[in-house]
């Protein structure tokens, strides 16, 4: 951190992540968007602390980040808008994904945002290619992909980590781990951050609710990347556990009881009063903007139309509009050329 | 074996009780784990969670860690250890957690397990179980089906069960099978409630490869399979209502082998043939079908054979494209009408 305008700014972007989590755990709850939708609450030091370790930009030239659903922070830090999210989670007609796709977004690649995809690991593998382009162009950029610990134990985490690291492109590969109980659910290693030395790449391991730790890591993993050292694998431990892991030391619970590890918003904010970096009114402000911020994107996206039904048909190859099927048209098309409508 | 050595939401059928199809399905693996202990399950979070849609509640308890293996993230790898296990002779029954994850073990489901006996290193007898369908606002990631994606491998069987009674007895064929099996479960199908029935208390199997005549008609054949059952027959009581058309709906139950005979047989006896699945058009099982039926019964056809299927998209989020993705009662009805009139 340069001073105290970052640190606020930093801050700024922190608060923006948690006012959208809530938000969109609001609308969960309320059944406004699916069950099982990703929240994001308790990454917004790894979302934020990493993104803004990077150069983002809007024109092509910056640097490319992969956040998962949990890393809204990291979306709003490369030019991402609350209304963008909102859209996206609502369905609307007018979201990036025009209704087709829930979840953050789809990609951007003006603004280096490369939208999360469903099955694990896969984005480790496309970020592998992102930052290979990167290099091959010899471009001064870097990539970041966040993952969630569960997701290092698929074949395409392992396929991708280790493409990146043979072909040394410029990647960072930040894995979002929990306590050491749920650690222990999917390696045997001690930590993730171990694992790095298999694929020959360097690593860093840091606490993951501690904003300017991990914005500190993923500086210097940026820094290695861009003078040609390859990838390297940042550990963020103390995440919020995944539920899966949640779900398997369920046994053990009475052993090993979860505790949620601290707030992360609330620790910087703590940090930011007492080291007098900013005043607490001053960042009752920048929260208070950010809920604002959040609330009337939400409103708006609430009161936008979804998209129109035969948009489902759309959008499959290029410049098709898709046709409908013949017994969906008024009146049914008949006859013998019924054989070459879809 | 009885009602007290299961846990109670497992001794339903026992008690007489009617059951979902969901706890038809689970009724049938508790049962064949008690009958035969070389029969043991694999999959995320089936252990101490029970499963994603809690198809395996309750199994830990009654059968140990050993038998109830809760996996990483790693579809390809338990897969591929299901096989290693079935060499050693024992049953395997693994389950993904959607059956859109499938897609990391393609490559060995379809090149080892599906050519295992072909190349001489005898069978496999692994089940790979789990929840497919659109209807739930999954997205492209949560509500594919994937059949076609492993039909056009031999060596592979396919199952796709459209009521309890069915889901159980086929659940026990496919484990008993010496041959691997994929069994498609639709969500939608899961615990609806119009499919409760009392099943029968002994021991029962349905055979692989065996279509069911789920109305009997005169004038037009529906062949269909899974949730799309349902909505066939819906149709085929509005027809017979609105139009006094008597139309039969065949339940293909399995995909692989397909039931030619049946097929035909009521092709024979309509002259008219619709098929009607939720997959995919382009590639999707009614152009095989529609094969089959033109080199055993082309005689007998009175009109063009017709499909009804969802539209050549992924499946969308939003549920206005959703619904508008998946075959609706009303092309059903269409279709039909344009069959008879021909």
């Amino acid at each position: 951190m340069a001073g105290r305008d970052d640190a606020v700014d930093l801050y700024r972007a922190l608060a923006l992540h948690r006012a959208a989590a809530t938000r969109l755990k609001s609308l969960r709850d309320q059944g406004r968007v699916p069950a099982a939708i990703r929240c994001g609450r308790g990454y917004e030091a790894v979302s934020t602390g990493a993104a803004r370790a990077l150069r983002a930009a809007s024109d092509g030239s910056g640097d490319a980040v992969a956040p998962t659903p949990d890393n809204a922070g990291a979306f709003f830090v490369f030019g991402g808008t609350p209304l963008q999210f909102f859209r996206q989670h609502l369905a609307c007609g007018s979201a990036p994904g025009r209704g087709r796709e829930p979840g953050m977004c789809p990609i951007d690649v003006e603004r280096g945002l490369v939208g999360p995809a469903a099955l694990p690991g896969t984005m480790v593998e496309v970020m592998a290619g992102v930052t290979l382009a990167f290099r091959l162009r010899g471009e001064d950029r870097v990539g970041l992909v966040f993952s969630g610990e569960d997701e290092t134990s698929t074949s395409a985490w392992h396929e991708g980590t280790n493409f990146a690291a043979a072909r040394r492109c410029p990647l960072i590969v930040v894995v979002q781990a929990g306590t050491e109980t749920s650690t222990g659910v999917h390696t045997r290693a001690r930590g993730f951050a171990q694992k790095a030395a298999g694929y020959g790449v360097a690593s860093a391991s840091v606490d993951g609710g501690d904003v300017l730790a991990v914005h500190r890591a993923v500086e210097e993993a940026a820094a290695r990347a861009r003078s040609g050292q390859g990838a390297t694998l940042v550990e963020a431990r103390g995440c919020p556990v995944s539920r899966r892991a949640l779900r398997a030391a369920g046994a053990d619970r009475e052993r090993h009881p979860y505790e949620h590890p601290p707030d992360p918003a609330a620790r910087f904010r703590v940090r930011l009063i007492e080291e007098r970096i900013a005043r607490a009114s001053d960042l009752d402000e920048v929260e208070r903007r950010a809920r604002a911020a959040v609330r009337s994107a939400c409103e708006q996206a609430l009161g936008e139309s979804p998209p129109a039904d035969e948009y489902a048909l759309g959008g499959v190859y290029d410049g098709d509009p898709g046709t409908p099927p013949w017994y969906r048209l008024e009146p049914p098309e008949r006859g013998l050329a019924l054989a070459s409508t879809t | 074996m009885t009602s007290n050595s299961r846990p109670e939401h497992l001794a339903r059928t026992l008690r007489g009780e009617p059951v979902t199809l969901l706890e038809a399905i689970s009724e049938a693996l508790f049962e064949e784990m008690e009958r035969d202990p070389s029969v043991f399950l694999m999959g995320e979070d089936i252990a101490v969670y029970g499963g994603a849609f809690k198809v395996t509640r309750g199994f830990l308890d009654h059968f140990g860690a050993e038998r109830v293996i809760d996996t990483p993230i790693s579809e390809a790898g338990f897969t591929g250890a299901a096989a290693g296990a079935a060499h050693m002779g024992l049953r395997p029954v693994v389950e993904m957690q959607f059956m859109d994850f499938i897609s990391p073990a393609y490559d060995v489901i379809t090149n080892y397990l599906a050519t295992s006996r072909y190349r001489g290193s005898g069978s496999v007898p692994v089940v790979v179980r789990g929840p497919v369908g659109g209807g739930n606002r999954g997205g492209p990631f949560h509500s594919q089906n994937v059949e076609m994606a492993f039909f056009h491998t031999p060596g592979l069987k396919i199952v796709y069960p459209a009521t309890a009674y069915d889901a159980k007895g086929l659940m026990k064929s496919a484990i008993r099978d010496d041959d691997p099996v994929i069994f498609e479960e639709h969500k939608s199908l899961y615990r609806a409630p119009h499919l409760r029935e009392v099943l029968p208390a002994e021991d029962y199997t349905v055979p692989l490869g065996k279509a069911r005549c789920a109305r009997e008609g005169t004038q037009v054949t529906i062949v269909t399979y899974g949730a799309m059952v349902h909505t066939s027959l819906e149709a085929a009581a509005a027809l017979e209502k609105d139009d006094g058309v008597a139309v039969e709906v065949l339940d293909l139950r399995t995909l692989l082998p397909l039931d030619d005979e049946a097929v035909a047989g009521s092709v024979k006896k309509t002259g008219r043939l619709l098929i009607v699945h939720e997959d995919t058009r382009t590639g999707g099982i009614a152009g095989e079908i529609a094969m089959r039926v033109n080199e055993q019964a082309f005689e007998w056809l009175d009109a063009p054979i017709l499909r009804v299927t969802a539209i050549d998209s992924p499946v969308p989020y939003a549920g206005g494209l959703e619904d508008y993705f998946l075959p609706r009662v009303s092309d059903i009805v269409t279709a039909c009408r344009y069959l008879v009139e021909y």
